[in-house]
């Protein structure tokens, strides 16, 4: 480490008796690199306490910095406990309960310290021959936490004599000043008179870990990670809206999980979303509302708490939000006010991107009756923006020739290359050229695309089929939807074959499939994990093709829908 | 570091794990190569491994809670590897097997947050999960001051900033 010879000359180092006693061997130097995995135990103005895992011992050990110009006590406690004690880089000694033998042995075998009364358990001063044992040790270690923490030892101003009055009669050091009282509570335990109901310490064992037994492991014990999957499985709003009253920790976490996809499940509040967002502009964002005559109810800080938490803008629920509240607000909206509408919408995206790192999912649907998808430039422009989206969905219900939706698909691969995931939905049969060759275009600049889905009827699907070549490296999951194989080449599909990591494929609504096709597919099937087949009707064509992809004989599981198969690889 | 074992291990030898408070547990092999962290030390990988072969001490598990974890990977044992790779799926999933549940509502709520601590630590998934889900179930249908008095929290909000929440949302 740097600066330490300076240390050393400035430091504890500097005083003879340590390198003596270092010399000796009394004391063992112990890098800081050597310690791990430390709780925090407590802290006050003489010093911070704090348990970790020493590799050289291997056991837990206790570890205090010393805090201040403490040399003395540092020298004095040292010089008491010389073989519990472990130097670490010239600011923190270590106590260790656990490996060394002190509470077994040495206590009793030592004859000074029989005569410490602070340390020494009041039963050998009552009780005539009464012989020190474990739970002696257990009263000396409360003495030892006592002055783990004040840096003095205890009854310090008093004589011996007068200490062991004092001690028979029950007296015991006062609580230090700034202690947390789970400290408190530990040695005011270890002092008590009768020695069967102080705590029970196993030689070996970590103090903290035995002492500390009753304290309660809550949620913050946990590591955060821990806590979010806890919260994952909680499914109803009303548990997470519970949640948020309980304390400011999980409070963060389940405003989290309720503002992660707001639009979704939260029809109680789902008003109020779009006043939530409004509130959180900034004064650019604001002044573009402001000649629309949106008032903003009561702004108290432009801070954002709820927008960073989104993690699936769906432009789809929020123009459909804002449409509802301008009307429940009384800006009545009719068509031709539709840009106030969408102006609310853009205002409100260009906050998200601006102030938000965790967005995975955006979901786009154009359709007629829809409004116009927001200007392209919000999405390059705004910062962070949308690069690290995960998830793209896009809805097409009618051929978009709007400008501004292919101005926004031609800036999208420049810049979402880190999609894992991308869903077409067209409802029409003839995609517009100029929109399929952008949305190709997508899927090749894509670095890895696990899962892919297309819901679409026309000729073009074959083109997208044979473009996840791009991604044969990658592809692990296709959903096939609505497809007509008829106007499919059984070459195109072969396309497929090349994605080795293919775990999982789902063909559903399907028509027009031939012998052909279920070949490619019976060529898939020693790598799959599941073939999910579902056909459109009460026919039986599900079954037909699972027994034409299987040749008859494979683990083929019908499921609650008597349409729909899942073939299992055997 | 020195640590190295061979892969070809018989399915009767054993390893050692030390948990923090020094209790030592023997445990077959076909265990520790199931679940990464236990097969990295196996093979030497992680600094956990001490210098004696085919024991690891485990600073941050007491005997109590390796105890437990270790009775969990002994009866899934067998059961066929669980695919990782859908995360959603799991995710969807609150079910928890009998077994489990039987074996999870059998200890107090402090070995319940040991055990996830310990699954998550040593990387077994699928204790992980149900460690977590059964939480989720012990807070489900709870009012907040139900919640606070079974989880041992103190509330730390003024009555102005509930009221801030309730405005929020």
């Amino acid at each position: 480490m740097s600066g330490n010879d300076e240390n050393i000359e400035l430091g504890i180092f500097g005083s003879s008796w340590v390198n003596s006693a270092l010399d000796q061997r009394l004391l063992r130097l112990v890098n800081s690199s050597e310690f791990s995995n430390d709780i925090y135990i407590c802290d006050n103005v003489n010093a911070t306490i704090k348990s970790a895992h020493c590799e050289s011992e291997n056991a837990r050990v206790t570890l205090k910095t010393v805090k201040g110009n403490n040399d003395f006590s540092f020298e004095s406690f040292i010089n008491e406990h010389s073989k519990n004690v472990l130097i670490n880089e010239n600011e923190a000694m270590i106590y260790n309960f656990s490996s060394s033998m002190q509470l077994d042995n040495q206590y009793t075998s030592l004859p000074e310290l029989k005569v410490k009364p602070a340390y020494t358990d009041p039963q050998f001063f009552l009780q005539r021959n009464y012989l020190l044992d474990k739970r002696s040790d257990v009263y000396s270690l409360g003495s030892i936490l006592w002055e783990l923490i004040s840096g003095i030892p205890p009854f310090s101003n008093f004589s011996e004599s007068d200490v062991t009055t004092k001690i028979i009669q029950g007296e015991r050091e006062k609580e230090l000043l700034n202690t947390p009282t789970e400290y408190y509570e530990i040695y005011k335990e270890c002092w008590q008179a009768d020695p069967d109901i102080r705590p029970r310490l196993s030689q070996t064992q970590d103090v903290w870990t035995t002492l500390n037994m009753n304290h309660r492991k809550e949620f913050s014990d946990l590591p955060n990670e821990c806590v979010l999957k806890i919260f994952t499985y909680l499914n109803e709003v009303k548990d997470l809206y519970n949640c948020l009253f309980i304390n400011k920790f999980i409070h963060g976490i389940a405003v989290y999980m309720l503002w992660r996809n707001p639009f979704i499940n939260n029809a109680k509040w789902r008003d109020s979303i779009i006043l939530t967002y409004l509130n959180e502009l900034n004064i650019e964002e604001q002044k573009t509302l402001i000649p629309l005559r949106i008032n903003f109810p009561s702004i108290e800080s432009h801070s954002s708490k709820y927008a960073p938490c989104l993690e699936t803008l769906d432009l789809h629920f929020l123009h459909i939000a804002c449409l509802k509240w301008l009307a429940g607000a009384g800006y009545f909206c009719q068509c031709g006010e539709l840009r106030i509408v969408q102006a609310v919408v853009s205002a409100i995206v260009r906050m998200v991107l601006r102030t938000n790192r965790n967005l995975k999912i955006l979901n786009m649907k154009v359709a007629e009756d829809e409004p116009d998808v927001s200007n392209a430039s919000i999405f390059s422009s705004s910062q962070p923006g949308i690069s690290s989206l995960h998830s793209f969905h896009l809805t097409l219900n009618n051929t978009p020739t709007k400008e501004n939706v292919s101005q926004f698909l031609t800036k999208l691969p420049d810049l979402c290359l880190s999609l894992c995931e991308i869903t077409f939905d067209f409802a029409e049969t003839d995609i517009d050229e100029k929109i399929t060759t952008l949305l190709i275009k997508l899927i090749r600049v894509q670095k890895a695309l696990n899962h892919f889905t297309l819901k679409c009827r026309g000729a073009i699907t074959g083109k997208y089929i044979e473009t996840l070549e791009s991604q044969k490296d990658h592809l692990m999951s296709l959903h096939l939807d609505r497809l007509d194989f008829r106007k499919i080449s059984d070459d195109s599909l072969k396309v497929i074959l090349l994605c080795k990591k293919l775990k999982h494929i789902t063909i559903s609504a399907f028509s027009g499939i031939t012998e052909q096709h279920c070949n490619v597919f019976s060529y898939l099937l020693p790598n799959l994990e599941t073939l999910y087949i579902s056909a459109n009707d009460s026919t039986n064509d599900h079954v037909a093709v699972a027994n034409l992809v299987c040749g008859w004989h494979s683990n083929l599981e019908l499921e609650s829908r008597p349409d729909t198969i899942r073939v299992f690889a055997s | 570091m020195d640590g190295y074992t061979s892969n070809n291990a018989s399915e009767n030898e054993t390893i050692t794990l030390k948990s923090s408070d020094g209790i030592e547990f023997h445990i077959d092999t076909r265990i520790a190569n199931r679940y990464t962290l236990l097969n990295n030390w196996n093979s030497g990988g992680t600094y956990w491994f001490t210098a004696f072969k085919k024991s690891a001490c485990l600073p941050n598990v007491t005997g109590k809670v390796l105890e437990k974890v270790l009775e969990w990977c002994e009866h899934h044992i067998n059961d066929p590897l669980p695919n990782y790779d859908d995360d959603d799926s799991r995710r969807r999933n609150t079910v928890i097997d009998d077994w489990d549940q039987n074996f999870l509502n059998r200890v107090d709520q402090d070995m319940l947050f040991d055990i996830i601590l310990a699954a998550n630590y040593l990387d077994i998934k699928l204790l992980l999960d149900i460690g977590c889900k059964t939480v989720a179930n012990m807070i489900k249908g709870k009012s907040p001051e139900e919640l606070r008095s079974s989880f041992n929290i103190v509330n730390d909000f003024t009555p102005e900033e509930e009221e801030a929440i309730r405005r929020e949302n």
